[in-house]
């Protein structure tokens, strides 16, 4: 801009001097009505100017100079020498300043400048009412609420002539939001009477924008004169039914109510064209309307702010670091027993417990986004396979962590493809025995306790016991005379390279997958329960962890070492004495409740014998099996904010990440499906 | 295409800021109403730019002699006007104008309301 301050200098300086010659001019020659015309123009050039380059102090004083000028020109004020001094004396002032720009005014230019404005103010008549600015077309940059407008536009019939293109104004309309219009050609005359220079044509609006209503009149303000312009604000509540058509017609007066009472039966729009009654034209906008309110209401109450996840990631770390330090001031608390710390720290406790939840909840996600994309799946692979099915859908609600809905995808997509492939008989097969022809398939999302269980549900042929069992005595997961209970061959179909498919298919059968299936679920602390009737079909039940950050835990020590077993598989804990502990041969069993189950002492798992016997033990169950883990002690319950041990967590199958202690000390966190699937092994060997 | 549009105003400065705020055109100057008539005949224009005082034929009557000319009776037409009052924007209107920027103004707004009515 300096350049075009250096001409502006330049042309004030010429205009400063054109003032200066016309006022002796004028002092000369009173009545020289031309000179006094070409004192206010150069001193309105000046303010003009002036203002572009934001001179404020220049322009007040040149708005009231000329005003003092225009009062001279309409004969209100003589001229006399007191007169011609404040003007002379103004365009020394206005020299002054121009020469001054860029530096601050000094304080004596100020008091000179507010002292002469006063003094010109004496000769003007105080006018009622301030300076108005009148907006000129600017642009509204508010941000505002979003709102629904309907807009009704009828421009003056000689928009043409005044230049105005009205395509534009809809297109100015269109940068403001989302908008639909709808061509109004009700005003055309007769070919007779037709003018092609006028603009018959009018236009209907619905637009959503949240740039305020102003901004939509700043568009028309060109074409406001002879235009017929409606803005109205819809009042659109988010839960309310969109209006019915017939009500929206009446809202904007295109048919009165008693007379719409008329056509109160169904298919109304259609019947108000039929009968010339309201044209399709303003049907078609009012549809228009009811449709941009519909769309609205869903904007309205899905008012959702986009956040990257890994923000929510970084926030669940802090939180974590905050319940850790949390319980590091508990456990100090405690010790120190002092009453007036223990109610702040209680009140920190609740709180801390309240965010952890809201942020844990913050990566809460539907699994229908999951379930939809099932859809898909099953469509194709039936008809690949050449069946009959239907997918169904339960539970699109249920809130699951984002990172378990992640990574649970890929073991959902196996279950269903096996219970297509393998599950659901051919349509023929399925007809001879008396089944529909088309076999379903239900997906079924809910919640038990602090898991949210989904079942992949099939009415197809089942497992076959059987063919399982002899399959896995082929490859030598079982000996052929080991008894299992039926649980127990189910799970066999976990076993890594077993396959019961009779032939193999590109889509299930190779024997990868169930077992990276149940890797899958167990590496998100989940569990895989298998229910089956031969000829009725199978569900796979899927129990996970609502998240995975931070999990409610129970301590228990062991040689000095502290571990976490989580409280979710937890049954319950018991003090172990010489009676309920039995040796049988090599087989490490307690007595409980007239059975047995093994026992599996952690300091035999990793060290750190401490001498004695475990004299406490938590009995843990995944799936079925259950098995007691003998401890030296049980500390109780633990908020356990759970980290990743990377390599170091695969040194044991049976750890599953660590914990930061409240005084400091890490405790490990212990995979109880390992630790039951290692008992469990351990037994069999034992027995073998 | 590139839009041709031409300002009018007997301030220099104010030619130059119109000149600098539109990159985007091919702005043509003239520094009097006169200057203007005599050039319009010979350049397509898309779109005037006009200050309402000026010495000689003043913007009004520019206005409306340029309305009556067949190759810019259907051009937009904008007055600029120190005078935020409304009898000057009304007689500019009856005159033939599209649209008015108060003077005062900014590029952004000057841009917006070549927008408005250029496209």
């Amino acid at each position: 801009m300096d350049k075009h301050l250096e001409i502006f200098e330049s042309e004030a300086s010429d205009l400063l001097t054109e003032i200066e010659q016309v006022i002796l001019l004028v002092e000369d020659n009173p009545k020289d009505a031309d000179a006094i015309n070409r004192l206010f123009r150069a001193v309105h050039t000046l303010k003009g100017s002036g203002g572009m380059f934001s001179l404020t102090e220049l322009v007040d004083l040149a708005h009231d100079l000329e005003a003092v000028l225009d009062r001279i020109r309409s004969n209100e004020l003589t001229i006399n020498t007191a007169l011609i001094n404040i003007i002379l004396v103004s365009r020394d002032m206005l020299q002054e300043l121009i020469a001054n720009i860029g530096k601050a005014n000094t304080d004596d230019i100020k008091i000179r400048l507010s002292a002469l404005r006063e003094g010109l103010q004496k000769f003007l008549v105080p006018k009622t009412g301030a300076k108005e600015e009148i907006a000129s077309a600017s642009q509204t940059a508010l941000h505002m609420e979003l709102a629904l407008y309907r807009i009704t536009f009828y421009p003056n019939e000689n928009l043409y002539q005044t230049g105005m293109d009205p395509a534009l104004l809809l297109k100015e309309l269109q940068g403001l939001g989302r908008s639909a219009e709808t061509v109004y050609t009700d005003k055309i005359p007769p070919l007779s009477g037709f003018d092609p220079s006028k603009c018959y044509l009018g236009w209907g609006i619905i637009l959503e924008t949240d740039k305020g209503i102003d901004a939509i009149r700043d568009i028309f303000i060109f074409v406001e004169d002879g235009s017929l312009i409606d803005i109205t604000r819809l009042d659109v509540l988010p839960d309310e039914a969109a209006p019915r058509l017939g009500d929206i017609l009446v809202a904007r007066g295109d048919i009165a109510r008693d007379e719409i009472e008329k056509f109160a039966i169904s298919k109304i729009g259609q019947r108000l064209v039929e009968t010339n009654t309201v044209s399709s034209e303003k049907i078609a906008s009012s549809l228009e309307e009811q449709n941009a309110v519909a769309r609205h209401q869903e904007a309205l109450k899905r008012e959702c702010i986009r956040v990257p996840s890994d923000k929510l990631d970084a926030l669940i770390n802090l939180v974590g670091e905050l319940v850790t330090n949390q319980a590091r001031i508990d456990q100090i608390a405690a010790d120190i027993n002092n009453p007036t710390l223990s109610a702040p720290v209680e009140d920190i406790n609740r709180l801390t417990a309240e965010l952890r939840d809201i942020v844990l909840n913050v990566r809460m996600v539907q699994i229908g986004t999951l379930f939809s994309k099932y859809k898909r799946l099953v469509r194709d692979l039936s008809r690949d396979l050449g069946k009959e099915l239907d997918l169904v859908t339960e539970g699109e609600e249920t809130e699951l962590d984002k990172t378990v809905i992640d990574r649970l995808g890929e073991q959902l997509v196996h279950i269903i493809r096996n219970s297509v492939d393998h599950g659901i008989e051919p349509p023929d097969e399925r007809e001879r025995i008396g089944k529909p022809r088309r076999g379903t398939i239900l997906l079924k999302a809910g919640h038990r306790g602090a898991h949210v269980v989904i079942n992949v549900q099939d009415d197809g042929k089942g497992l076959n016991t059987e063919a399982i069992r002899a399959q896995a005595v082929k490859r030598g997961i079982v000996s052929a005379d080991q008894e299992l209970t039926e649980k127990e061959v189910f799970r066999l179909i976990f076993a890594p390279g077993l396959s019961t498919a009779t032939k193999v298919t590109d889509v299930s059968g190779r024997g990868v997958g169930m077992d990276s299936v149940l890797k899958g679920v167990e590496s998100l602390r989940g569990t895989i329960d298998i229910q089956s009737a031969e000829g009725q079909g199978t569900t796979f039940e899927l129990a996970l962890p609502l998240t995975l950050a931070i999990i409610d835990g129970l301590l228990v020590e062991s040689g000095k070492q502290r571990y976490v077993i989580p409280l979710c598989v937890v049954e319950e804990c018991l003090e172990l004495s010489g009676e309920t502990l039995t040796v049988e041969g090599a087989r490490n069993l307690i007595e409980i409740r007239g059975g047995t189950i093994p026992i599996l002492h952690l300091y035999s798992l990793f060290g750190g014998y401490s001498g004695g016997e475990s004299r406490e033990a938590v009995i843990v169950g995944v799936g079925d099996a259950s098995v007691a883990i003998g401890v030296d002690s049980i500390i109780g319950n633990h908020q356990t904010v759970i980290k990743s041990l990377g390599e170091l967590g695969r040194a044991s199958p049976c750890i599953s990440g660590a914990t930061i202690m409240g005084d400091g000390n890490v405790a490990l966190i212990l995979d109880a499906a390992e630790i039951v699937k290692l008992a469990t092994n351990e037994e069999k060997a034992k027995v073998a | 295409m590139t839009h041709t549009i031409m300002a009018v105003d007997d301030s220099q400065s104010i030619r130059e800021i119109i000149k600098y705020a539109l990159p985007g055109y091919s702005v043509i100057t003239a520094a009097s109403g006169e200057a203007a008539l005599d050039r319009i005949p010979t350049e397509k224009i898309d779109c005037l730019i006009t200050d309402l005082h000026m010495p000689g034929i003043d913007g009004i009557e520019l206005i409306r002699r340029v309305r009556a000319l067949p190759a810019t009776a259907y051009i937009p037409i904008l007055m600029l006007t120190t005078d935020s009052s409304d009898q000057k924007k009304i007689e500019g209107k009856h005159a033939g104008a599209t649209g008015w920027l108060v003077k005062p103004f900014t590029v952004a707004q000057l841009s917006a309301v070549i927008k408005k009515v250029l496209g």
